[in-house]
């Protein structure tokens, strides 16, 4: 799975490995010193299509409505 | 100080890590916790978080997903004794039990769609000079915003009503510019060709414009919880 690390591919197994999966206590304190050569998407916004489309459609989308998303 | 370094959560007696080694180079085993066998190594320290520990984190993964559908614990959840860890698991049981039904038999890929220009249309460069300038610039930037939300609920809708027939479920991460949407899609084993067709017809069609790219199959991180 996904074993040719050119750097896109990196930011996406940091932004997975890092950000994503079961939360099982105890995390670290992330620094992103040592990784600095890639952008960690910390402040992102979970949604899905649909309700991206709706909410578009309606037009009470604005970027501030929602709290980001932050890792621990 | 030793503790342990949970990498992920499969179904108890489904297969023991072999030829695989955890952070620090330390052997992996399987810790059972009540249903699940818990896959660690015992770490001296929490662990630092740096590419090599990432990969090797990826590594024990993908090794324990190709023995049965396992559950991904995020980066870094450290426990200072295998009585702490149990705890912790058994806390989240009937998470991790919804989990593993949600991802078993499945991968994940990404699409990741990204503006041509580095330059963010949020950006001024010019400073207002009094008050009326800086409400007009507070104007604009707003409209960018707005524009750029539609841009990217567009974007999302456009990929979605390619791999809709072939995609289980879905995730979708809005960017910071250069960045615009990155979209995870939880598929069936089975359904990687498929897949890999639907979503390159998003991929013809976006690409005169944007920066694509498709990454995966992948362990389905972004559906563990």
């Amino acid at each position: 799975m996904a074993d040719d690390w050119n750097d896109m591919t990196l930011v996406e197994l940091v932004n997975r490995v890092v950000d994503r999966g079961v939360l099982l206590g105890g995390e670290i304190t992330i620094s992103v010193a040592d990784i600095d050569l890639l952008h960690i998407d910390l402040r992102v916004l979970l949604t899905s299509a649909d309700r991206m489309h709706r909410l578009s459609k309606g037009g009470v989308a604005s970027p501030g409505a929602h709290p980001p998303k932050v890792s621990p | 100080m030793t503790g342990l370094h949970p990498y992920c959560v499969a179904p108890a007696g489904k297969g023991r890590p072999i030829d695989v080694l955890g952070l620090s180079d330390r052997p992996v085993h399987a810790h059972r916790v009540g249903p699940f066998d818990v896959w660690v190594s015992h770490e001296a320290s929490p662990p630092a978080l740096d590419l090599a520990g990432v990969k090797r984190h990826h590594q024990v993964v993908v090794a324990a997903m190709s023995l049965a559908t396992a559950v991904p614990v995020r980066f870094g959840a450290w426990a200072p004794d295998a009585r702490v860890l149990e705890q912790r698991v058994l806390a989240r049981r009937e998470e991790i039990e919804a989990a593993a039904d949600r991802v078993r038999d499945k991968v994940e890929f990404g699409v990741r769609v990204e503006e041509r220009s580095i330059r963010s249309t949020l950006e001024e460069p010019d400073a207002p000079q009094d008050g009326r300038g800086y409400l007009r610039r507070l104007s604009r930037v707003h409209a960018a915003r707005r524009g750029r939300r539609t841009l990217q609920a567009d974007l999302a809708h456009r990929l979605d009503s390619c791999v809709r027939a072939v995609r289980c479920d879905e995730r979708v991460l809005l960017l910071d510019a250069p960045g615009l949407i990155a979209t995870a899609h939880l598929v069936g084993r089975g359904d990687e060709e498929r897949y890999r067709e639907s979503v390159e017809e998003f991929v013809r069609d976006a690409r005169s414009s944007y920066r694509v790219h498709v990454t995966g199959p992948w362990p389905p991180y972004s559906f563990a919880s």
